[in-house]
Formats: C-alpha cells, sequence, structure tokens
C-alpha cells in the first residue's frame, strides 16, 4: 500500500486492532448508501468516507496522537458524522459537547487537547460542509493527563442533580450496544428522521451508528423534534420507515391531524428518554416502535420492548447486558456495555468492571417487562421518616385524569404533602376518591391541595416534569400564580365521609 | 463464478452476449454518451476526447470477449473486464471525492470520464448476474491493510 498521503492506509494503520476500521472501510468506501440527507445537500458514503480522511490528516498534521482527547461541539451536520468517523478509526478520545455550550471550564475540566466547534476561528471552512482548512493547524492545548487510548467516548450524563457529570466509555461498550442492538431495529432498506441530539448517546449510538452501519438513508430535521410540522413534511418527502425520539416528539406529533398516520407507518423506531405515560402507551399500542431504556453509563443501551407492546411506564427487557432489581426496586444493570468510569478533573474514577451499576431509577419488574416507577432522587423523606415517590402518586392521579392533566407532589415543610393540578382550561379537579387512591398511606399528610394553571407546569427538553424548576418557581421567586383554595385535611376526609 | 450448466445454456448465453455487443455498438450509445457529456461543464474538446476514450474502452471490451469462444473462459473475461472497467470507475470516483472535499472543484476531464464509464459500466453489468456483480464489489472494496 503506497504511504505518505492523507487517503492512503498507513502501514502504522495496519498494525492497529482499532474494531472499528473495517467496519468503517467496508460501510462508507466507494459506497452510495448510507445516505445523509441535509436541507442543504445530500452526502453518499463515499464523500463521508472522504471527508472523514481529509479530517483524519488535518488531525494528524496538527500533532494530535491516539489516545489525545479532542472535543466536537459541531452540530449535527456532515462535518460532525466525518469527524466522528475519524475519530474512531485513529482512536481519539473524542468529547461530544452540545453546539454552542462550550466552556472554559469543562475544556479544563475534561483536559481537552483540541476543541473542534463551529465559530469564526476555529479552523474550519465556512463554504464547504465545515471542513477543516488546509492550512489551518489548530494549537493544541496543553493537557495534564496522558493520553486516554483505552477511551473512546467522553460523554455526559443525564443525572438528574444539575451537576456534570462526564462518562468514560470505551470502544468496546459503544460496540457492544451497537451489535446487540442493531439486529433489533429493522434497519434494512431504511429512511431515517433524525431528530435527536447526536452529542447524546441515545441519538448517536442507538440512532446514527446503527443506521450508518446499516447502509440507511438518514434524512435530518434541521429543528429537531420541536417541530412536528416539519416532521411531517419531511416524514412524506421522504417515505420515511424509521424514527427515534423522545415521548415529547411524539406526543407533538400525534397532536397534528396527519401525526397518527405517520407513526403508524413506521417500519421502526425507539420511544425512550423520558418516561411513558398512560396516554402515549395507548396511542403507540400496536406500532412498529419499541420502547428504548438506558443511561449514558451504558453506552446508553440497556432495555428494549417488543414492537408495539406499550405501557405506562414500561422500559422493556434487558438487552445485551445484564438486569436486577434489588429489594428497594432499584434496578442495577451490568455487562459489556458498562462505562469504564465518570472522568473529572483531568483523571478516570473507574468502574468496576464486572460490578453491579446502579441506575438510580425505581422499577418494577412485571411479565411484560420493566416498568418505571420513579428516579430515586426525585424521592424524598419526611421528618417522620416516611419515604414518599412522588412521581409514583402522580402517575396514579394522571391514570383517573383527563389527558393532559398535570401534577406535582412536594413537600412545603418536610412534614406534610401539598399537591399542585393543572389541566387545559382549568375545569378539573382531582376527586377525594381519586386523591386517597393515590396517596394511599400518605393520604392523611397530605395538607394543600392546590390548582395551578397548566401553562405554569415546568418541563425538561424530554418532556418530563422539572422538579428543580418547579421547585425554584415556588420558593426562589415565588412566581407561581396558584389559583383555588387550598384543600386542607378535614374538608376533604368530610367529603370522603360523606361519598 | 458459476458455469453454464448445459450446452443449450451455452448456446443461450452466447446469444445473450450477442445481443448485448449489439446493444453496445448500436449508434444509440453515443447519443446517450453525448447527452451526458454535454451535461457536464466542459469545453467541446474535453467532451469529444473523453467520449473517443470511453468508446476505446467499449471497442476492447467487446472485441476481447468476441475473441474467446469457450463459455467458461468467455465469462471468466467478462468478469476481468468488468474489474477492470470498475477500478477505472472506482479511481476516478475518488479522485473527483477527494478534489471536491479539498478544493471544491473536480477536473471535467474526470468527471466526463467517470460518468461515461458509469454508464458503460451499467451495460456491462446486465451480463453478469447479481450474485457475481456482489462477488466482485465486495472483492473491490475488501480492506488493504486496514
Amino acid at each position: 500500500m503506497l504511504t505518505g498521503c492523507g487517503a492512503m492506509v498507513s502501514a502504522a494503520e495496519s498494525r492497529s486492532e482499532n474494531p472499528w476500521r473495517e467496519i468503517i472501510y467496508q460501510r462508507f468506501r466507494g459506497l452510495p448508501a448510507p445516505l445523509l440527507c441535509f436541507p442543504d445537500g445530500i452526502i453518499p458514503a463515499a464523500s463521508i468516507w472522504t471527508g472523514s480522511r481529509v479530517w483524519l490528516d488535518a488531525l494528524r498534521a496538527s500533532g494530535l496522537l491516539p489516545g489525545d482527547r479532542v472535543a466536537c461541539a459541531l452540530p449535527p451536520c456532515p462535518a460532525f458524522v466525518q469527524l466522528l468517523l475519524a475519530a474512531l478509526w485513529e482512536g481519539y478520545t473524542l468529547a461530544l459537547l452540545p453546539e454552542g455550550h462550550v466552556s472554559e471550564e469543562t475544556l479544563s475540566s475534561l483536559d481537552i487537547r483540541l476543541l473542534i466547534a463551529d465559530q469564526p476561528d476555529a479552523g474550519l471552512r465556512r463554504d464547504h460542509d465545515n471542513l477543516p482548512e488546509h492550512s489551518a493547524r489548530p494549537a493544541l492545548r496543553p493537557v495534564k493527563s496522558s493520553p486516554t487510548p483505552h477511551i473512546q467516548l467522553l460523554a455526559r450524563g443525564s443525572g438528574t442533580s444539575g451537576v456534570s457529570k462526564w462518562v468514560a466509555l470505551s470502544a468496546a461498550n459503544l460496540l457492544s450496544v451497537v451489535r446487540s442492538h442493531s439486529p433489533l431495529l429493522a434497519l434494512e432498506e431504511a429512511r431515517v428522521l433524525s431528530v435527536l441530539p447526536w452529542h447524546h448517546l441515545f441519538g448517536l449510538v442507538i440512532e446514527l451508528l446503527p443506521a450508518l452501519f446499516a447502509g440507511a438513508e438518514i434524512i435530518r430535521a434541521e429543528r429537531g423534534g420541536r417541530d412536528p410540522r416539519e416532521l411531517l413534511t419531511l416524514g412524506l418527502e421522504h417515505q420515511v420507515t424509521h424514527l427515534n425520539a423522545v415521548p415529547l416528539t411524539f406526543l407533538r406529533l400525534l397532536e397534528q391531524p396527519e401525526g397518527e398516520a405517520l407513526i403508524r407507518s413506521l417500519r421502526g423506531g425507539v420511544v425512550g428518554g423520558a418516561p411513558i405515560s398512560q396516554y402515549l402507551a395507548t396511542a403507540l399500542h400496536g406500532t412498529r416502535l419499541r420502547v428504548g431504556y438506558g443511561q449514558t453509563e451504558a453506552a446508553p443501551g440497556i432495555a428494549l420492548g417488543e414492537p408495539g407492546a406499550f405501557f405506562e411506564g414500561c422500559l422493556g427487557s434487558a438487552l445485551g447486558c445484564e438486569t436486577r432489581v434489588t429489594k428497594e426496586g432499584m434496578l442495577e444493570f451490568r455487562g459489556p456495555n458498562l462505562c469504564l468510569g465518570l472522568w473529572g478533573h483531568a483523571q478516570l474514577v473507574a468502574q468496576d468492571p464486572e460490578g453491579w451499576r446502579c441506575t438510580g431509577d425505581l422499577v418494577e419488574a412485571t411479565t411484560l417487562g420493566l416498568r418505571f416507577v420513579a428516579r430515586a432522587d426525585d424521592c424524598f423523606k419526611l421528618a417522620n421518616g416516611r419515604m414518599v415517590t412522588p412521581a409514583a402518586i402522580e402517575s396514579a392521579l394522571r391514570a383517573k385524569a383527563p389527558e393532559h392533566a398535570r401534577f406535582w407532589v412536594f413537600t412545603a415543610d418536610n412534614e406534610t404533602l401539598s399537591l399542585l393540578y393543572g389541566s387545559k382550561g382549568g375545569t378539573y379537579a382531582p376527586s377525594p376518591t381519586d386523591l386517597r387512591a393515590a396517596f394511599g398511606g400518605l393520604f392523611h399528610l397530605l395538607h394543600e391541595v392546590r390548582a395551578l394553571p397548566s401553562s405554569e407546569f415546568h418541563h425538561t427538553a424530554k418532556g418530563e416534569l422539572d422538579r428543580r424548576a418547579m421547585r425554584l418557581a415556588l420558593h426562589g421567586r415565588g412566581t407561581l400564580p396558584l389559583e383555588g383554595l387550598s384543600a386542607p385535611v378535614p374538608s376533604l376526609e368530610k367529603q370522603l365521609s360523606r361519598s | 463464478m458459476t458455469t453454464p450448466a448445459s450446452p443449450h445454456s451455452d448456446h443461450d448465453e452466447k446469444a445473450a452476449f450477442e445481443a448485448i455487443f449489439d446493444a453496445l455498438e448500436a449508434p444509440e450509445i453515443d447519443v446517450a454518451w453525448k447527452n451526458t457529456a454535454a451535461e457536464i461543464d466542459a469545453t467541446p474538446e474535453m467532451r469529444k476526447e473523453a467520449i473517443a476514450w470511453v468508446r476505446n474502452h467499449r471497442n476492447f471490451f467487446v472485441q476481447a470477449l468476441r475473441d474467446v469462444n469457450d463459455p467458461i473462459d468467455l465469462r471468466l473475461t467478462l468478469a476481468l473486464r468488468y474489474i477492470e472497467l470498475k477500478s477505472v470507475w472506482i479511481q476516478f470516483n475518488t479522485t473527483i471525492n477527494y478534489c471536491l472535499m479539498n478544493k471544491g472543484e473536480a477536473d471535467p476531464r474526470s468527471l466526463l470520464c467517470s460518468s461515461l464509464i458509469s454508464q458503460l459500466l451499467i451495460s456491462v453489468e446486465s451480463l453478469l448476474k447479481p450474485e457475481e456483480v456482489e462477488q466482485i464489489s465486495n472483492f473491490l472494496n475488501t480492506p488493504i491493510n486496514v
């Protein structure tokens, strides 16, 4: 083989045992598919390959070595895919950052050697798919720790504590999930409508990599999942067969007249990233979509459901790893998907590779698969020692309420419980019977029940109730416009006693 | 590669080859090449040279197969000539991709030759069985020292 040209495979490469190289070479070099469809152009596999070699040439020329940590803060674009393939090929440790959220503190904590971001001074060609400039030789940052060739990816964990944690994953972690999940994703001749962010592992490992390696056509929605009209237009135009998204995206689609028809026409796709509500479970029942469950620490696949099998809180069954439920109801997993550990302050806090990893999710094992109960972080203990699982109470209330009713159970004083509820039009109020049933043995601690305009309920991007934002609004700023009167326990008891 | 099953199928196969040769040498293919070349931003001289170049490839292909009588060797010759044409196309495609990535534009001569030879490849491919095309494609795409 010739050497000395960036496009050629060097002798040094031939000595490597990098598992990605053969996959990438055979899947992309000189082939028409996979195909990336962006609003401003269509990129066939052969061009993805060539672009990745141009990137590799530039990165090598800059002095980067395998194991050097490279931060990618590009949006979903051809350059993102080309850089990803170059990093996998060469064994760079790639840190995935959301576009526009790069801080010196993050770069320093990750101990990044090179940042690649879509910004004016980044050495990227503005007029040509963000490929690196010929003459640009980006200055490498000084680093504190040595290269980490055993770490393939640094991905931000989706912890609810508000403190960013970076999960270190190996090539074997990523490949184990791609290999366990891909056969069930039905990606033969697929046209995937892509809405997930690729710097999240759901988008990267469950959607992008399997679709690329299956030779699929990937149609990227410019506005992600935020604009259901765009999804419907692209769905029709490209006759899409797959859609992977969070529940909120499917809820938005279902609000559109043609949304249900699009969802039912899909040949595959994974719904994940947030709990499945009863309403969504009913709407997706009988489709060919699957529920998916995982965490960044699991690269990210832990469980997958059967096509069309949905129920409230469903998570699917373990795939590619082992799971167990502790006596406290906590879900744990172990297997080849288990991360290397957490990365911070330029060092790895290693995870026992054989050990069980706690997910922080409380679940129930049912005959149909795992069922989500609550995040353990969302649970709290009252002063009397009683543990409260607010999500479970809210879920029970939702089951008896109109479709769009919202609930928040919290404690204001560590001794009693409060409930805020809201609905479209503000006509709904939970009945005393439903309250007693939902709160169960905690009912006597329910001190106040108030209505709140449904627009005042804060949700995360994934559509989950944002408890932190709710608490801030209630206590920090005091801006929650509470409606109605508090319903102290005695009045409820009176009503209950009459019923 | 598979071998013919019987003298009867040998005869049928040779007839099929003759039909394809006739199609490859028909005036219509020259018109198709000229139309393809006209769509590429190049000088008339470049287009003329490229059409002459692909015509030579076509002539050599047909003559090489006509000179072989034995059906088994005919299929081997077909496979070898197909591999040669496909290799030429792959090389043009690779060069064009790098030029587009690095400079934002590619040499019109390469674009012309790549487009014309891909048309010839489509015609030649019809002489091969799908599994033979797949086998050759896999071989040409087998990683070297990866």
